[in-house]
């Protein structure tokens, strides 16, 4: 769906792009392999954790 | 004088002396005769005539005839007055009727003729030429009779008022009769009538006739009442001979009586015939047939006593009387008699045990035990009372009654000491058990001004609270006879207590006017108070509402204060046959807030629930109405949905709910991640499974919609998307200097599953619609990786503007969000001769997540607009 | 961040306010109430008191819930799991813990 401006983030994330080039002949083609990661839930847990530790409702 | 003279006056006028000798002589042979006679005398005087203080006849030993200043007044004709004359009773023997005999003319007058049983009455009898002229009266009653001693014949005249008989009787008697008296023959025949005969304080009035024959020493009697006789509560007696009596001069010999009445409930008969001579013994029997009457007691009886034979009957009502002994009552004024009898109610026995019934003049008493045994209404019923009861009211130990069935255990004890008018004061206890459940308690009761009442003080637990929940009944109470009434200030209240897990604060129900009782229903107005529940995740705050109740029907307005939440209820009862149930109508208004989804994932910020619904109740619930919610905002947590609103149709049967939508349910946004503008749906749902249909939802710039979607559901179900704007996805990078730049539509399909928790795609395919842009600007990073391989350099120069004329995106999303996409970009790079390039481009993403991290971005907008003043309770 | 200060000031607002006829501590200890997976505190042994606390614990929890939610973009449900999961791995042996399967057992 929204995929291809992903390539944007490439310096941004912890991905590996791999890119192989063919002889220069027609047409030119390009392969591109991005995974992304995200550390959202990590921060949640972060948040759950001083919740359940620091509060006195556990 | 000297005795010389005496001497020859007494030679000379001897036969003078003889002749005035002679009365003398024959008043000495008439005192003679009367002595004989038993005639005796006593202060014999003179005073303008003979006198006698007093004289009575004595015969075979018994004084027959007492006698009271008597005067002798005249001789010719022969006149005597005389104060009393006494008839006592004497057991003489056959007697033998002789007419009078010979006397010379005389006038007899008697001021008092006291026979037994009989008033005292006035009597003058006149005889001339034989003929007997007699007259008696007393008060307004008076009778004459005439008798002729040559020819024999008689004749007997007169009128009796009955209150002069006994003072309540009403009504008169006219009698005639005649006849002939001679030696050893008395007969004739009296006829009478009686004329509005009836008795002081009762209502009946009525014609009797009577009809004696003398003949032959014998006599015979027919009575019969002229008209049927009504006797109240729709009975009469019937017209026909009722009582017959025959018998000699020495009394009765036979005697019928055949009384036949009528009724609603059946007839009764009551024969009774006398057996031998005289009315000493006899039989008869009460024959009871109908439709609610059966039954037959033969009864005997002597001159001692009236025996009633063992006998069943059934009587109006069900009620069925039976005694097994003969019961033995004895005729005399005062006596006893034991009873054991049965009284049977369907299924309810009364026995008598021990009982003994006893009277002395007007005064009459019983005493002994009943017990109680039987069933009622699916209960087991037992009790029992010993004591008496007599004019002056009940004495003896409290009557018990015990109600036992599968659940329900009550002993009530009902002292009877000062149960009795005018008061009949009682103070009944009960206690029990319900289940496991105490019931205990007191009725008072009491009669005064024309009515019953009392106060019931009651307590309880109720038995689906685990804990808590007693109920205390306090109510003031009158009335009378099915118009019942509970108090002002009556009321029950349940204490706070535990259903399962959830803690049912105290509820109060109170009568502020008096509410009526009776066979149509309740009629009054109540109300009730409660404060609310609580449990683990949810609380409901208090409730306070008015109920009026009328008969049949009834009308409830309800409200929770603290939600602003009113309910409004109306409900009339039903009977189809022997089943009953209850319908009406339900309307609820009620904002919605964060305090009412405390139980619930979901947080409802603000809006407005209205709804409307008819109910019925019928062995189980029916209900059917339409709901309404506007102004809708709620959030998930990080979701947020606002701007709802819809209407929907509610069907509740016994196989469950049923929601449909009326027209689309509409959100004006919900935020996602990127926002998803003008969702609107139809819904339908029976809460487990949902169908959405004509889904359509604005997002990207472009637009989502799918003809149906069902959930949850292992289908992959089509989704198209179209217009998405390129431009607006790029934007999702949230970054103010972005590296990536694209523009141009892209639309296509995408299969999706939508599982209980989790939702997934498969086979997604999404095209371009038209020429598509793409510009990578270059950036640091971007550099860095071009410097290190001239390859990756050309690449990145070629990707800096690219003319893409087909474009085609493979997508797959596992349940977690990880999403996997391969695309195949065509193009040309405008600023490389129009090189043509082909990109192939993988990219693996949790999209979940990546949404999640949007929303944190939103989050910071969001809570600028949030800053606004909350417009409801929270 | 504002949403973090909400959390911050939900917190305090929980810490302060525990004045309850009954404490966490000794109802979870005496097998009153017990950890769910859900994140919240179920009653086992039914009574006023026990209930009144878990209504009062709950509704607090859903709140500091919510702000984590919000500050994190996760739904109210995601972090209550969450929660459940370490609010059950934090309870003492011999406390009561429900399993996914809905029993009461002894941890």
């Amino acid at each position: 769906m929204k995929p291809v401006w992903i390539v944007a983030l490439l310096p941004l994330v912890a991905c590996t792009p791999r890119i192989a080039l063919d002889a220069p002949k027609d047409p030119i083609t390009i392969n591109l392999n991005v995974k992304i990661d995200h550390e959202i839930r990590l921060k949640v847990e972060k948040d759950v954790d001083s919740l359940t530790k620091d509060s006195k409702l556990y | 004088m000297n005795m010389g003279f005496r001497l020859a006056f007494m030679r000379r006028y001897r036969w003078l002396i003889m002749l005035a000798l002679l009365p003398l002589g024959v008043a000495l042979a008439v005192v003679a005769t009367a002595y004989v006679l038993g005639l005796r005398v006593q202060g014999v005087g003179w005073q303008n005539g003979l006198e006698l203080t007093q004289w009575y006849r004595l015969q075979n030993g018994c004084v027959s005839v007492i006698g009271g200043r008597m005067r002798l007044t005249d001789w010719h004709p022969v006149t005597i007055r005389m104060a009393s004359m006494r008839l006592p009773k004497c057991v003489t023997g056959t007697k033998e009727l002789t007419p009078p005999p010979w006397t010379p003319p005389f006038d007899l007058s008697i001021d008092a003729v006291v026979i037994p049983d009989l008033p005292p009455m006035a009597v003058t009898v006149h005889q001339r030429d034989q003929r007997w002229q007699a007259r008696a009266s007393y008060r307004r009653s008076k009778a004459t009779a005439v008798y002729d001693r040559l020819t024999g014949r008689w004749v007997a005249q007169g009128r009796i008022q009955g209150a002069d008989i006994v003072s309540k009787l009403l009504g008169t008697l006219d009698f005639t009769g005649q006849g002939m008296w001679q030696t050893n023959r008395l007969d004739g025949a009296l006829t009478a009538q009686g004329h509005q005969l009836g008795y002081l304080g009762q209502p009946q009035r009525s014609d009797a006739t009577l009809s004696a024959k003398l003949a032959a020493k014998q006599w015979r009697l027919n009575a019969a009442l002229a008209s049927p006789m009504a006797l109240g509560g729709g009975w009469i007696l019937e017209g026909r001979p009722a009582l017959q009596a025959g018998g000699g001069l020495d009394g009765v010999q036979l005697l019928r009586l055949d009384l036949h009445a009528k009724g609603p409930q059946g007839r009764a008969q009551l024969t009774l015939n006398t057996q031998g001579s005289g009315v000493a013994r006899g039989q008869g029997r009460l024959t009871l047939t109908g439709p609610e009457l059966a039954g037959t007691v033969p009864l005997t009886w002597t001159r001692q006593t009236l025996s009633l034979q063992p006998a069943a009957l059934s009587l109006p009502q069900g009620l069925r009387l039976s005694w097994p002994n003969p019961v033995v009552l004895p005729l005399a004024l005062a006596g006893e008699s034991t009873i054991s009898a049965e009284l049977q109610y369907q299924g309810v026995r009364v026995k008598t045990v021990d009982s003994l019934l006893s009277w002395q003049q007007a005064r009459w008493g019983w005493q002994g035990r009943l017990d109680l045994t039987g069933n009622a209404a699916g209960y087991k019923l037992a009790g029992g009372w010993q004591g008496r009861v007599d004019t002056d009211g009940l004495s003896g130990e409290p009557a018990s009654l015990t109600v036992s069935g599968s659940a329900l255990t009550v002993t009530l004890r009902l002292p009877v000491a000062e149960f009795r008018a005018p008061g009949w004061n009682t103070q009944a206890q009960f206690s029990g058990h319900y289940r496991n459940y105490p019931i205990d308690g007191v009725l008072d009761a009491g009669y005064t001004r024309g009515r019953w009442q009392g106060s019931l003080e009651g307590r309880s637990r109720l038995p689906f609270y685990a804990q808590g929940g007693s109920l205390t009944v306090t109510a003031p109470w009158y009335g009378n006879a099915g118009q019942w009434f509970l108090g002002s200030g009556s009321r029950v209240t349940i204490t706070e207590g535990l259903i399962e897990t959830v803690l049912v604060k105290p509820i109060a129900v109170m009568v502020s006017t008096p509410v009526r009782l009776s066979a149509q229903g309740v009629f009054g107005a109540i109300r009730v108070d409660a404060g609310g529940a609580v449990a683990t995740r949810w609380a409901v705050p208090g409730i306070a509402g008015q109920l009026f109740v009328s008969g049949r029907q009834g009308q409830a307005s309800l409200r929770l204060p603290a939600w602003r939440s009113e309910l409004a209820l109306t409900g009339a009862l039903l009977s189809r046959g022997r089943r009953t149930g209850a319908q009406g109508e339900l309307t609820v208004s009620t904002p919605l807030f964060a305090a009412m989804s405390n139980g619930f994932g979901i947080t409802l910020q603000k809006g407005m629930l209205t709804g409307q619904a008819r109910w019925q109740w019928q062995d189980h619930w029916q209900l059917q109405g339409e709901m309404a919610v506007s102004d809708l905002a709620l959030n998930w947590g990080g979701i947020l949905a606002s701007g709802g609103q819809g209407a929907a149709h509610i069907e509740l049967t016994q196989t469950g709910l049923l929601l449909t939508s009326t027209g689309p349910f509409r959100l004006a946004e919900l935020g996602v991640g990127t926002p998803m503008r003008n969702v609107r749906m139809a819904v339908q749902s029976d809460l487990s499974r949902w169908h959405f249909i004509d889904v359509y939802a604005e997002v990207l710039g472009g637009t989502m919609s799918a003809p149906a979607l069902q959930w949850p559901s292992a289908q992959y179900q089509p989704v198209t998307v179209s217009h998405i704007d390129l431009a607006e996805v790029a934007a999702l990078q949230n970054d103010p200097n972005p590296t990536v730049q694209l523009a141009g539509r892209v639309g296509g399909q995408l299969p999706l599953q939508l599982m209980k928790d989790s939702l997934a795609v498969q086979g997604g395919l999404i095209r371009n619609e038209g020429p598509v842009s793409l510009k990578v600007f270059p950036s640091a990073g971007v550099s860095a990786m071009g410097q290190s391989n001239r390859a990756v350099q050309l690449a990145l120069d070629t990707l800096s503007n690219l003319e893409i004329h087909d474009l085609q995106a493979r997508l797959a999303m596992q349940p977690d969000g990880w999403l996997d996409a391969a695309v195949t970009i065509k193009g040309q790079s405008p600023q490389q001769n129009r090189l043509p390039v082909v990109l192939n481009y993988t990219h693996r993403e949790n999209v979940l997540e990546l949404l999640r991290s949007l929303r944190i971005g939103d989050e910071i907008a969001r809570g600028v607009m949030d800053r606004r003043p909350a417009d409801g309770p929270r | 961040m504002k949403t973090t200060t909400r959390l911050a000031a939900v917190l305090l607002l929980v810490c302060s306010g525990l004045v309850m006829a009954l404490d966490l501590g000794s109802a979870k200890a005496q097998g009153l109430v017990g950890e769910q997976p859900d994140g919240y505190l179920g009653v086992v042994k039914a009574s006023p008191d026990a209930i009144g606390l878990a209504a009062d614990i709950n509704a607090k929890r859903r709140a500091a819930y919510e702000a984590i939610a919000k500050k994190n973009g996760a739904t109210l449900d995601q972090v209550a799991v969450l929660a459940g999961q370490k609010a059950i791995e934090m309870s003492s042996p011999g406390a009561y813990v429900k399993t996914p399967g809905g029993q009461w057992v002894k941890k």
